[in-house]
């Protein structure tokens, strides 16, 4: 029975071992397939099997402890090695530091027993049906987008391998993180997505991606140095460091320091401001890597060690900060977004904004707040991979990411701009999910005014940004030759994605009812402020008399509706745009001497409102204040 | 039942309603300018004119974005008498906005799209205006839910004055009136020509010009919410507003989308804010 929670992580890792070694490329095709199928089968049958705490045969546990204890120490050796050779003595330091914290803590307090080597709730089932259904369709995605990639890049010799070789890694430790009741071991998953994440961005190796590749190294060791300190503090403060004794503690004032370290280390993965440049920075990277890290791994990894530790700090005076610190997050980020015409760079202040507003909603003492963070953590996944993957295929169809350069793309490639505008359509309208979570952001923020003024605003930005996107991806324009051929290697895995994006929002209620309730009734039993109300199942009533399939049902009807009336309306006549009658066609009208004058419009980046570096700093500042404020919370 | 015959009453009777204001708005216009004006009427004949149009457009989907503009108001009209969650009337008329925007963009047109522009950025202004507005009637009546606060048992303007001054202020956005008639205005001479709406005509136009006055009412009856404890001073409310709107309308110069977004978010969202705040000490704290 323990064996299917070792195959999730050690199964990737074995693969990704062999295709290491063997650098082909047909036999890497067949691993990368064989293991989609195996993750999401094993996934899928772990699931099967319920609420689980996985007790390993003692020699097997023990093994596994060295083994961990071990390669933990050479992780943070390597970290070290890597700073030594980028001359970036800070990653050293804190790399040494790291070290040294965790040996003489655990040499200190000898051998740490946790029995229950594994603690898999609903939770970890959300985590997982992220990781093994998003995570390999991207790898899949990512078969077709390297190939290309590397021709551009005219490689002498393939680096395929290590770039699928870290992505099987990542995965591995993704599923180990979830699932690892030992903090020691999350702490080890942790630190192997932060390596992870440093090969994949300076992937390319060249100047610019090894410089922001080490910024994001720098940014998540200082995470890391955060989590030991919250280890060790926890350690004291309860003499446990097992998750499931943690979050069903019955005295959480004496965890607040803790909390406050582990909750600093979240900020750091999930790109909190002032974190959040590390997670821009890794835009250079191949954008396979992009969608990774943004939907399935890396940033979903701090966003649920909060929602994993909520039960023990709700409803105190840090998480009414953590809660104003993550509004702050969802504010600033959507209105850096305002500013950009990269359409990476939106994506990622656009991702930023949300984890944002998940940890706000993970720290907010309201039932419906615990279920949206949980549902917004999905569907940002699954849209947020879609759209990646979108922009990185258009990128190599236009040669650009930049959003104005994107005038006419439904025509030159009509599948792929679909699937974006249903993309950035299901993070912004109704029906989709991701407006009913920002719905419940706002109602249940009104325990908390300045969280709550902050997700107002944020609400009004988020919709100026995807408008623009939105419309851009719609717009006229003059070139209209189709590039776009179908690639089955490349489109299947953004339609199988797209096609998650509408069944989750569709079947929310369900999805909430299957997964939400059972990990809320389990993690929050003990705490009565939120469950005082008696759980039931949530039916269509409870949420706020919202109900997704009649929503979709009348969207429906709208669009057979709309069908019928253009038939009836059925334009007789094109005309061209109006140029007070001087137009030569629609991209230019007659000048002087009938000369044609061509015109082109482009979106308002408001640049002589603000910028966005004035505004970076303003929001760095106020929010390591934030952060302080948060400190300074605990301290008694 | 009765649900199905209020769903009937407000799809048919809003568009009859918010015409005939229309017909006012004109006729009164066109007295404070020393004009005879057009009959009470008129915009009815005018969309019916506009119907009975042949369909010219610039791009397919501009019909589609009419459309959808068309029936997310009607949604949130039927949403708002059905006497839902106010938060989602807001989203869905915000997403009504949305409709119109993309369509304006859906076209080269550099009129147009200047107009869908700043349309953009009167979302921007008015948006966080109007969802303080909703959670200081949280505040006060304890509900999103317009059932709800039906039954609150005192008039909402006396807890809150100041939020439905910042109310009428962004009103005036929201109805595309001097001096913030910044992505289309009435008459069509300006510098937009007709900004957002320039490439729609004919029936695409029309079906515009009618989601156009279910918004009218929609946002007539946010009004009618603060007053909603008597019938009759809730009417007078309303048409001393939308009087109100007409004036400053006639006597005001448009104002560039800077100066709106300044004096919007300072002043108006200053006074919402002012007022949530004490709301909030009064009922949550107190």
């Amino acid at each position: 029975m323990a064996s299917i929670y070792l195959l999730l992580i050690f199964l990737p890792m074995i693969a990704a071992f062999f295709i290491l070694l063997i650098n082909n490329s047909s036999f890497r095709k067949a691993i990368v397939f064989l293991m989609s199928a195996i993750l999401i089968g094993v996934a899928l049958y772990s699931i099967s099997q319920g609420d689980k705490v996985i007790v390993l045969s003692h020699s097997l546990n023990s093994a596994l402890e060295y083994l961990i204890t071990f390669a933990d120490y050479f992780l943070l050796a390597i970290i070290f090695l890597i700073g030594t050779k980028l001359k970036n003595k800070l990653i050293s330091l804190l790399a040494i530091l790291q070290f040294v914290l965790m040996f003489v803590f655990e040499f200190k307090v000898g051998k740490l027993d946790v029995e229950n080597v594994f603690f898999v709730d609903h939770l970890s089932f959300i985590m997982l049906l992220l990781i093994n259904i998003i995570g390999p369709l991207i790898a899949i995605f990512a078969l077709s987008y390297m190939e290309e990639h590397e021709k551009h890049l005219h490689l002498e010799k393939s680096r395929q391998n290590i770039f699928f070789t870290v992505i099987m890694l990542f995965l591995g430790a993704m599923n180990g993180l979830v699932i690892s009741n030992n903090i020691l071991w999350v702490y080890f998953f942790w630190e192997i997505t932060t390596l992870c994440s440093f090969l994949l961005i300076s992937h390319d190796q060249n100047e610019e991606s090894i410089k922001n590749a080490t910024r994001a190294l720098l940014l998540n060791s200082i995470g890391g140095l955060s989590f030991v300190i919250g280890i060790i503090f926890m350690y004291y403060k309860s003499g446990t460091v097992a998750l499931n004794e943690i979050i069903s503690s019955q005295d959480s004032s004496i965890l607040m320091i803790p909390i406050a370290f582990l909750t600093l280390a979240a900020f750091t993965k999930s790109a909190q401001m002032p974190f959040q440049s590390w997670l821009l920075g890794a835009m250079v990277a191949p954008t396979p890597v992009s969608a990774l890290l943004h939907s399935s791994t890396m940033v979903k990894a701090g966003v649920y060690l909060v929602l994993r530790l909520s039960p023990v700090f709700i409803d105190t005076w840090l998480s009414k900060i953590v809660a104003v610190a993550g509004a702050f997050t969802f504010v600033s980020a959507a209105l850096l977004a305002i500013f950009q015409s990269n359409a990476k760079r939106v994506l990622a202040y656009s991702t930023i904004s949300n984890l944002g507003l998940i940890i706000a909603l993970s720290s907010i003492a309201h039932r419906y707040a615990i279920y949206a963070a949980a549902l917004l953590i999905v569907l940002h996944g699954v849209s947020k991979a879609l759209l990646f993957l979108c922009i990185g295929s258009i990128e190599q169809g236009i040669g650009s990411r930049n959003i104005e350069d994107m005038d006419g793309i439904k025509y030159k490639m009509p599948i792929v701009a679909f699937l974006t505008l249903l993309g950035s359509v299901s993070m912004l309208l109704p029906p989709f999910g991701v407006l009913i979570t920002k719905w419940i952001a706002i109602e249940v923020s009104t325990q908390n005014i300045a969280a709550m003024l902050e997700i107002i605003l944020g609400s009004a930005f988020t919709v100026v940004f995807w408008t623009k996107f939105i419309g851009k991806i719609l717009s006229d324009g003059k070139d209209r030759n189709k590039i776009e051929k179908f690639e089955f290697i490349k489109h299947i895995p953004l339609m199988a994605i797209s096609i998650l994006v509408v069944l989750v929002s569709i079947f929310l209620i369900q999805f909430t009812n299957m997964f939400v309730v059972p990990f809320f009734k389990s993690s929050f039993a003990r705490y009565s402020g939120v469950s005082s109300t008696n759980i039931k199942e949530l039916y269509v009533k409870d949420f706020f008399g919202f109900n997704p399939v009649v929503f979709f049902g009348v969207l429906v009807a709208a669009v057979v509706l709309g069908a019928l009336i253009y038939r009836w309306f059925k334009p007789k006549r094109y005309v061209p745009v109006y140029m007070s009658c001087e137009n030569s066609d629609n991209f230019g009208f007659r000048g002087e001497k009938d000369k044609v004058v061509s015109f082109e419009f482009k979106n308002y980046y408001f640049e002589t409102l603000a910028n966005e570096k004035t505004v970076t700093l303003v929001v760095n500042v106020l929010s390591i204040a934030l952060i302080a404020i948060m400190f300074g919370v605990i301290l008694k | 039942m009765k649900q199905a015959l209020i769903v009937l009453a407000s799809v048919v009777l809003s568009p009859l309603i918010g015409g005939l204001l229309t017909g006012i708005d004109r006729k009164i216009t066109a007295r404070m300018q020393n004009r005879f004006g057009p009959p009470i009427l008129q915009p009815f004949y005018d969309i019916f004119k506009l119907f009975s149009k042949e369909t010219i457009v610039v791009s397919n989907t501009q019909i589609l974005y009419a459309f959808l503009f068309l029936v997310f108001n009607i949604v949130a009209v039927v949403m708002f008498l059905l006497k839902m969650d106010l938060l989602l009337i807001l989203f869905i008329l915000a997403f009504a906005t949305t409709a119109l925007i993309l369509g304006a963009m859906a076209t080269n047109s550099p009129y147009s799209r200047i107009g869908a522009h700043r349309e953009l950025i009167s979302v921007l202004a008015y948006e966080p205006v109007l969802i303080a507005m909703i959670v200081a009637i949280y505040f006060v009546t304890g509900s999103f839910n317009i059932q709800d606060i039906l039954k609150h048992n005192s008039f909402l303007i006396l807890d809150l004055p100041f939020i439905f001054i910042a109310f009428s202020y962004v009103l005036t956005i929201k109805l595309r009136k001097s001096p913030f008639d910044l992505s289309t205005s009435h008459h069509g001479h300006q510098e937009l020509v007709k900004g957002i709406t320039t490439e729609f005509a004919g029936p695409v136009l029309g079906l515009i010009e009618l989601g156009h006055w279910y918004e009218l009412v929609l946002l007539l009856l946010f009004v009618w919410l603060f007053f909603a404890k008597n019938i009759f001073v809730a009417i007078a409310a309303i048409l001393i507003c939308y009087f109100l709107e007409i004036v400053i309308d006639n006597i005001s110069a448009r104002l560039t989308w800077k100066i709106m977004l300044q004096l919007t978010w300072s002043v108006a969202f200053g006074f919402a804010l002012v007022n949530l705040i004490w709301v909030y000490i009064k009922y949550r704290l107190l």
